[in-house]
């Protein structure tokens, strides 16, 4: 486990956080703004297909070192693009947000794996190992490749979600429209426009996470995603909807979950204990739910409901 | 369900078939116009050509519909009905693996199996069912929480061959075969029986829901929770009652499944997405009873329709899941439909009037030609 040093450990754990910590992020700009968001699974997927779909073709074109860089818009535009289904249905129609947000992640699910088959002819699309070729720099005996500068600005993406969301007048229009959508109105602010908005910014967090989970998986197929997602929505309410605490529960949950999957093979069970370890990160919400059920639960006030504009 | 709920399902439906039919026709081989008149051809040719087990799908979507729709009538969202179902399954199979073993087959060995896997649902769905009622913890989460813990634990359950439940284990993947076994429910030519207890659930539903004090308990918990409690009602006990029976009814739904469908249960890293399939059937179908019976039947026949489809069309198996994704999505958007309808009938009956002034004031102009007459 510790093969390459503390840096080493650290590294490998924070790729396998990344998706944890951007999929609370994508849903707490959505939930902040007052849209409950079941539908970061769905975003997630959006995410992982564009990474493989866009690595695969255009790995003709540019570098392998340099065509993720090439892959990130693609990547954003399909989160945005996806994140539509779930605000023009809640926003425009009134949709429950919850339903909504379960459609979103069928839809995607469904209509992608149908795009992957047509692309190869079966249900998953495999690339190969983009970083293998890759030394930027080495700290100790661990080699720095591009995912791991990856996993670093993701980290940044998030502090920088947090600045805005705190520290900006557009955050502060956000928060605003998750507490209370009548006041923010009557000083101003255009609630439904603002809700498309962090919607949208919930989509690029959200297809970002994918990313990171086909960059370790190196494909996307029916399972790449598999529930990650819903993950994430546990970490933004144990996070208590606050970004920093997503980083550091996520880095805890992606630590655990690495460290079960290291574990795993010595465990007395043989194969069979591969289920016992993926077990773990989903107790564990439950246990931490239950230990923090006295706790404030710092949920916007006006999450779930649909506002109605009065003029 | 009354009229307006049946035509904007029907609205869903329609618009839902007809845009996945031409997200569809996009990704075929052939040309688009005849890969979307294909995909409308070889639906119905399912239909014609595999009546038999459509209606064992319906049977088990009308059981896990009416699961979910008994939550949502409560206002309970349980999502968990996929890891209940599963557990549902793995405990049916592993009952009837036991009475195997003491030579106990047939009638007796799948009626037990039945309850069981009806109580191994209500079990896992009942830790969520406490949270939710007495610490308030919404259910979405933790129901979710629980399906991935379901799953494991039975795939762990079936792959250990140390497990207390491994002799129901045929391999490290698979349970045994209860139709080998001679425990399966009987069929009639290639309908399985379930079809009745299907129809039992669907019955039992409309009538406990419309005409018992439970039933309007239920709706009133529903409907609100502040107005229930003033009226005496104990909302936290009736919805763990209400979570505890759609749980127990999604338990039931996959033991009637594989005893008398699918024989078998095998080890899956994500929760069955038929389980989710039955939000999807509660929510098209209002939450009623013949809603859910009339959505299901749909939905039956669009999963299997998913083969034929992939062999005609050249596309994936997932195209049938995109169609039933998308009529959700048109269902929950029925605030959009129904404010398209209001402002053509609006129109229509601005049109209306017009006309009957226009036809009052000729009326009124012949009988003033027939006054100076």
């Amino acid at each position: 486990m510790f093969d390459n040093g503390i840096a080493g450990f650290f590294l490998v754990t924070l790729l396998f956080s990344m998706p944890y910590i951007l999929g609370a992020m994508s849903g707490i700009f959505s939930e902040r703004s007052g849209i409950a968001n079941i539908g970061v699974e769905g975003l997630m997927i959006s995410g992982a297909f564009a990474t493989a779909a866009g690595i695969t073709l255009f790995s003709n074109w540019v570098s392998p070192e340099m065509v993720i860089f090439v892959v990130i818009p693609v990547i954003i535009l399909f989160g945005v693009l996806f994140s539509f289904i779930l605000s023009v249905t809640t926003i425009k129609f009134r949709a429950d947000q919850i339903i909504a947000g379960v459609a979103l992640n069928s839809i995607a699910f469904a209509l992608l794996l149908t795009v992957v088959y047509r692309m190869v002819g079966a249900e998953q699309l495999f690339y190969n190992n983009i970083f293998s070729n890759q030394n930027w720099f080495t700290i100790g005996s661990v080699t720095i490749t591009t995912e791991y500068i990856l996993a670093i600005l993701g980290i940044i993406a998030v502090l920088v979600g947090n600045f805005v969301l705190f520290k900006t007048p557009f955050g502060l229009r956000v928060r605003a429209s998750g507490e209370n959508p009548s006041a923010a109105e009557s000083m101003g602010i255009n609630v439904n426009k603002i809700r498309y908005q962090a919607v949208a910014i919930s989509g690029m967090y959200g297809a970002l996470a994918g990313m990171f989970l086909s960059l370790t998986a190196r494909g996307f197929d029916s399972v790449t995603v598999a529930g990650q997602g819903f993950l994430a929505i546990a970490i933004l309410i144990l996070a208590r909807w606050k970004p920093v605490n997503a980083i550091i529960i996520g880095y805890i949950f992606g630590t655990i979950t690495y460290m079960a999957i290291v574990a795993g093979g010595n465990l007395p069970f043989g194969p069979s204990a591969v289920y016992l370890t993926k077990l773990i990160p989903y107790v564990l919400t439950i246990i931490v739910l239950l230990l923090t059920v006295k706790m404030k639960d710092g949920a916007p006030k006006a999450v779930g409901s649909n506002y109605i504009s009065e003029q | 369900m009354n009229n307006k709920q049946f035509k904007l399902g029907f609205i869903a439906v329609v618009l839902g078939f007809l845009v996945s039919a031409a997200v569809i026709a996009l990704l075929a081989e052939g040309g688009f116009i005849e890969s979307f008149v294909q995909f409308f051809v070889t639906y119905f040719e399912t239909i014609i050509k595999y009546p038999a087990d459509i209606i064992n799908k319906t049977a088990f979507y009308i059981i896990l519909g009416i699961a979910v729709a008994t939550g949502f009538k409560a206002g309970v969202f349980n999502i968990g009905a996929a890891g209940q179902m599963f557990a549902g399954q793995y405990f049916a199979v592993v009952t009837v693996a036991w009475l195997g073993q003491m030579g106990i087959d047939g009638a007796p060995a799948w009626m037990l199996g039945l309850v069981i896997g009806t109580l191994a649902g209500a079990l896992v769905g009942l830790i969520p069912a406490l949270m939710k009622a007495y610490l308030g913890l919404h259910e979405v989460v933790t129901t979710i929480m629980f399906n991935y813990i379901s799953i494991f634990v039975i795939d762990f359950l079936i792959s250990n061959p140390n497990s207390p439940t491994a002799f129901a284990s045929r391999s490290q993947m698979e349970t045994i075969n209860v139709k080998e076994i001679g425990s399966s429910i009987p069929m009639i030519g290639d309908v399985s029986l379930i079809i009745f207890i299907a129809v039992g659930v669907f019955f039992a539903f409309d009538y406990v829901m419309k005409h018992t004090t439970l039933g309007l308990e239920i709706r009133s918990v529903g409907y609100n929770k502040e107005a229930a409690k003033n009226a005496g009602i104990n909302v936290n006990t009736k919805m763990l009652q209400v979570f505890l029976i759609s749980a127990a009814l999604a338990g039931l739904a996959g033991a009637c499944w594989v005893l008398g469908v699918d024989y078998s249960v095998a080890t899956t890293s994500t929760p069955p997405a038929d389980g989710f399939n039955g939000i999807n059937i509660a929510i098209v179908g209002a939450n009623t009873g013949i809603g859910v019976a009339l959505i299901s039947t749909l939905f039956a026949s669009l999963a299997i329709a998913a083969f034929p489809m992939q062999s005609a069309l050249s596309v994936s198996m997932k195209t049938t899941q995109l169609t039933t994704a998308l009529i959700l999505l048109f269902a929950c958007a029925q605030y959009g439909i129904e404010k398209y309808l209001d402002k053509r009938s609006a129109n229509a009956s601005a049109d209306k009037s017009k006309k009957a002034e226009q036809e009052t004031a000729k009326l009124e102009k012949k009988k003033d030609k027939g006054g100076k007459k």
